[in-house]
């Protein structure tokens, strides 16, 4: 007994004097990689604000605004310039805010095209977008553009396109090659506020126009 | 006479002879009948950035620097957003009173360089009139650096015109137009265009409108 005792003892302090073996250190590196999730959104409002409504183009004193049926309040519907007269200059004030946001360290470009030419539903005529609807660098609130604020062109796209035609869904453009953006910045996230600007051919025919501006964004 | 008969008789007599003697100077007041505006875009690319001259072991030589490529693509997170723009066009009788054959011209220069563009577009009047004024200008500067009278017109309807003549810009000259020409009846305009763009500016586009008013 005496020696079965001497035995577990000895086991025991052979177990207590040995040293943990995570206790051994080593040095070295460690590599950690990872893949982000690239985050972009665009919120868009058109008629963003009160005041929002097509103006004639004249010098001086500007008319009210006014707008179209389908233009029904602030936050919503269509940028409805209302009836236009043929040979006419106008500009629609308060047309489009965009929101974007990423989480692009670099950056991002905007595209903002159209689907298609102008498109009378009346006779299937159109007009040249790029001749017709221009946008104008806007602000929040207290726009003081008119109808002969310089402004820049809509293109027509020339990517392939899901919907075209469809005056109520709006289509989706697939880009193998980017345009020109309308705005690039280094910023992650940004407001854009823009005002519409529309020429309306002299030969243009009667009837009810539309044609859907498509905005992209892009991390650069 | 009777006193009333004697004033109604002498408000006649005045009324006669003042429409005598304003007749012509009212018929004869000038009024704006259309004005239009053509859009004009410059796409400028930067300047070449530099020559760097460096001495390299007893030798000269020089290494262009150029200007950026742009983009392609891509498969990567994108989003997209839409919104519809609509008008009713109604008839005008006087559309083509004062029209543009493109409201809209975009020339493409590079910063330091100077581009003439041959009848850019073409500025057509169609009436009967006799007599009209046509006035033309600017609306704006391109930029605080890069001015509205950068942009000269040759404007003729037949005949070039020796030189061409830098755009007023109508905001910098107390909101008058500069006249462009006394004519008569149904005339077309060439406009060509000469844009000389400063060396200085940033690579991007450039807008202004050039206006045209129509007076008689």
């Amino acid at each position: 007994m005496v020696r079965l005792i001497g035995r577990l003892v000895a086991i025991a302090i052979a177990f207590a004097t040995l040293t943990p073996a995570s206790a051994t250190t080593a040095g070295g590196s460690v590599t950690t990689q990872w893949n982000a999730t690239p985050i972009v959104k665009i919120s868009l409002t058109p008629n963003y604000a009160t005041g929002y409504g097509s103006v004639a183009a004249v010098f001086g004193t500007q008319p009210a605004p006014t707008h179209g049926i389908d233009a029904p309040a602030v936050g919503s519907g269509a940028v409805d310039f209302g009836t236009v007269l043929a040979g006419g200059s106008y500009i629609y004030k308060y047309a489009v805010h965009l929101n974007i946001f990423t989480n692009s360290a670099t950056g991002f470009n905007v595209y903002g095209e159209g689907s298609a030419d102008f498109y009378n539903q009346t006779d299937t005529t159109t007009t040249a977008i790029d001749q017709t609807i221009f946008y104008v660098p806007s602000v929040a609130s207290g726009d003081t553009n008119t109808g002969f604020t310089p402004g820049f062109p809509f293109q027509k796209t020339t990517a392939p396109q899901s919907g075209a035609g469809s005056f109520a869904t709006a289509p989706q453009i697939t880009y193998g090659v980017y345009p020109t953006p309308v705005k690039s910045t280094t910023l992650s996230a940004a407001d854009l506020y823009y005002d519409y600007e529309m020429k309306v051919p002299p030969t243009a025919t009667a009837g009810s126009y539309f044609v859907w501006i498509v905005y992209t964004v892009v991390p650069q | 006479m009777n006193p009333r008969l004697r004033l109604s008789l002498w408000i006649f007599v005045s009324a006669v002879v003042v429409a005598v003697w304003l007749g012509p100077a009212i018929a004869s007041i000038v009024q704006q009948r259309s004005q239009i505006a053509v859009t004009v875009v410059i796409n400028v690319t930067p300047a070449p950035v530099a020559y760097v001259r460096r001495q390299a072991r007893g030798s000269a030589d020089e290494v262009a620097v150029t200007g950026t490529l742009r983009q392609t693509v891509v498969a990567q997170a994108t989003a997209q957003a839409a919104v519809r723009v609509e008008a009713k066009v109604s008839p005008n009788p006087n559309a083509t009173l004062l029209y543009s054959d493109q409201p809209t011209v975009v020339i493409d220069a590079t910063a330091g360089t100077t581009v003439a563009v041959p009848c850019a577009y073409h500025i057509n009047i169609k009436t009967a009139i006799n007599n009209w004024q046509l006035k033309h200008g600017v609306s704006n500067d391109f930029s605080s650096t890069f001015l509205g009278g950068d942009l000269a017109n040759d404007s003729y309807v037949a005949t070039p015109l020796p030189t061409s003549t830098p755009f007023i810009v109508y905001a910098r000259n107390g909101g008058v137009w500069a006249p462009l020409q006394t004519n008569s009846g149904t005339k077309t305009y060439c406009v060509d265009l000469t844009i000389k763009v400063p060396v200085s500016i940033a690579g991007g586009a450039y807008s202004t409108n050039a206006v045209y008013t129509l007076y008689w």
